[in-house]
């Protein structure tokens, strides 16, 4: 006689957001399986329209406390491209920092926080205070370098104020750039304890093939916000056409669109960008990714958190490369610009369409916007990372629950949470995630 | 230690109570005055006291008190001593780390006992500005701990 798994998990704990896994196996047989997702839907396209371009950014960065740069930069991006305004070398210079630092700060949060208590056999990260104190300390050490740093760049931990279309309303002095550096060093020492930490991590074995989307482009940088939309399936597609890569389309259990692209899914984030862009790793990164037994193309979901490792690795070692070169050619502080609402036009405007696609610590990011003459926003569209998983992360569990059955309720249960925390989902972005709901086990 | 909004009306009262020990502290110049013992000494966590964590173990406090908005169905502005058992242990998530655990890790390293106080709001609006009867314990408390390291002196 077969065997029946009702799996029902109606709060998944540590993803951001709200959203229920539910399993179904009769008979040995997987009748259904499928990632709820719950929360209301947020309108942030509805509340941007006829707002000025040059306020965006501030409305679309509350769109995620951890990823208000990513949504900044997304929608300065789409604005810039809508009026055909090109940012500076070193406007793009520092918005990579930007970017770096939000990375680091997600990747972080999350390699310690959700992935850690699962890889070191507790059920949360309570209780490593009285087992791994000094790993805790260390977590929030690191995650408070990363928003000391993105204040003095941008002048706030979250929600950028400084970074606007066109530039930046304040540039960092020389002794910013050194204090900056300064952090980013201790941050640097932190690390080394942190692949120490991750070294001893065994991940799940399991694979799936997939399509691998992320930017992909023709200069030596690892791409965080410029280039085309790369796939393992065929060659770039312009930013541009982002919708015939997404193509959402709803499902009746999920309040947050699914994406697909070639096939069934595709999985964005810090995999997908490994897998599409490793030879563009600093070098320490590479050599810590074998070391670890980290190798594109990697087709292992669970190993997410691996690629985030080796993209903070990256990021760290970019960062101070940035900041070394601004003390090394100096920054022209005259790029400074005051826009406001650009009352006074020193940014010459002009209706088009325009889209923004930023690498956020959770995948591709799309932020496109119609302008007009005015500079106003007539329709927004802003397709999530998390929403372009969700098709990818069901079907994963549609494979990995076959391949478990002979485990109990419980291990299943952990595989499928540990799965979908894999992909860092923030629900709330998406439209909002998670619990495991069985069926007739 | 003091948590909170100040955007979010009575919730911004443990940053007001930081600000007025702050103005007093200017006032009697006591940063600048060698060889003074501070007993009194406070940080504003904001919104992120995940962030002041290693602050706080620096300072080695014998008594951490952690002073925020509260709804515990007191009386408006009532202050109340919270047992550490009723502080709830919010989900953890990249977006939010729970107030139990920033203090767990500062008792661990510094061994001080950790008092919650807790100051029963009228509103947690979005707004600035406090309500009559929040803002009259912030200022009582400001007072009292202001007076109380007088006395010790």
């Amino acid at each position: 006689m077969g065997r029946n798994i009702n799996v029902n998990v109606e709060y998944l704990t540590r993803v951001e957001g709200h959203g229920n896994i539910v399993v179904n196996v009769r008979e040995s047989q997987l009748e259904e399986c499928r990632l709820d997702i719950v929360e209301a839907p947020r309108f942030f396209e509805g509340m941007l329209r006829n707002r000025s371009i040059f306020e965006a950014q501030h409305i679309t960065s509350r769109i995620c406390g951890i990823c208000s740069c990513g949504h900044t930069l997304a929608s300065i991006q789409a604005a810039e491209d809508a009026i055909g305004f090109t940012p500076s070398p070193q406007t793009q210079k520092l918005r990579r920092l930007l970017m770096h630092l939000e990375t680091l700060d997600s990747h972080l949060l999350h390699i310690y926080l959700l992935v850690a208590p699962d890889l070191l056999g507790v059920k949360s990260f309570v209780p490593l205070i009285n087992t791994h104190n000094d790993v805790v300390r260390r977590a929030l050490r690191m995650k408070k370098t990363c928003n000391d740093i993105c204040e003095v760049l941008v002048g706030r931990h979250v929600h950028p104020i400084s970074s606007i279309v066109g530039g930046f309303t304040k540039l960092p002095s020389e002794k910013e750039l050194d204090k900056m550096l300064g952090m980013l060093r201790s941050l640097e020492v932190d690390m080394k304890p942190t692949i120490d930490l991750a070294a001893t991590f065994v991940f799940p074995e399991f694979e799936r093939d997939t399509e691998f989307v992320a930017l992909v482009s023709d200069t030596d940088e690892y791409p965080f916000l410029e280039g085309d939309i790369g796939t393992t399936d065929g060659p770039p597609i312009p930013k541009d056409a982002y919708k015939s890569v997404t193509n959402e389309f709803i499902v009746s259990h999920s309040s947050a669109k699914h994406c697909k692209n070639k096939r069934g899914s595709y999985m964005v984030g810090a995999l997908a960008r490994f897998n599409l862009n490793y030879d563009k790793l600093v070098p320490n990164a590479k050599d810590i990714a074998s070391a670890i037994g980290l190798h594109p193309v990697s087709k292992n979901p669970y190993l997410n958190t691996a690629a985030q490792l080796i993209e903070c690795i990256h990021c760290i070692e970019d960062s101070i490369r940035i900041i070394e070169d601004c003390k090394e050619e100096g920054v022209d502080q005259s790029e400074a610009i005051l826009v406001g609402l650009n009352e006074t036009g020193c940014i010459p405007v002009q209706a088009g369409h325009g889209v923004g696609a930023v690498e956020v610590p959770r995948g591709i990011l799309f932020h496109a916007y119609d302008v007009s003459e005015e500079g106003k926003i007539i329709t927004a569209n802003c397709v999530i990372p998390t929403g372009q998983n969700l098709a990818n992360i069901e079907l994963d569990m549609k494979k990995l629950v076959p391949e478990i059955l002979d485990r109990t309720d419980e291990e299943i249960t952990l595989s499928l949470e540990m799965l979908v925390r894999a992909y860092d989902p923030c629900i709330s972005c998406s439209a909002h995630f998670l619990n495991v709901e069985f069926k007739n086990r | 230690m003091t948590v909170g909004n100040s955007f979010r009306s009575d919730d911004g009262v443990g940053p007001f109570i930081a600000d007025r020990l702050a103005a007093w502290e200017d006032a009697e110049g006591l940063r600048e005055s060698e060889g003074s013992e501070i007993s009194l000494d406070w940080i504003n966590a904001g919104q992120n006291p995940e962030n002041i964590i290693e602050d706080a173990i620096a300072r080695n406090p014998d008594r951490l008190v952690v002073i925020d908005a509260a709804d515990f169905g007191g009386k408006p502005g009532e202050a109340r001593i919270i047992p550490s058992g009723l502080i709830p242990e919010s989900t953890l998530s990249t977006h939010m780390v729970p107030l139990s655990v920033i203090t767990q890790l500062i008792a661990d390293a510094t061994g001080s006992e950790t008092v919650f106080l807790g100051i029963q709001a009228v509103s947690f609006a979005l707004g600035e500005g406090l309500t009559i009867a929040v803002q009259e314990t912030g200022e009582a408390i400001v007072k009292f701990l202001t007076q109380d390291k007088s006395n010790q002196e």
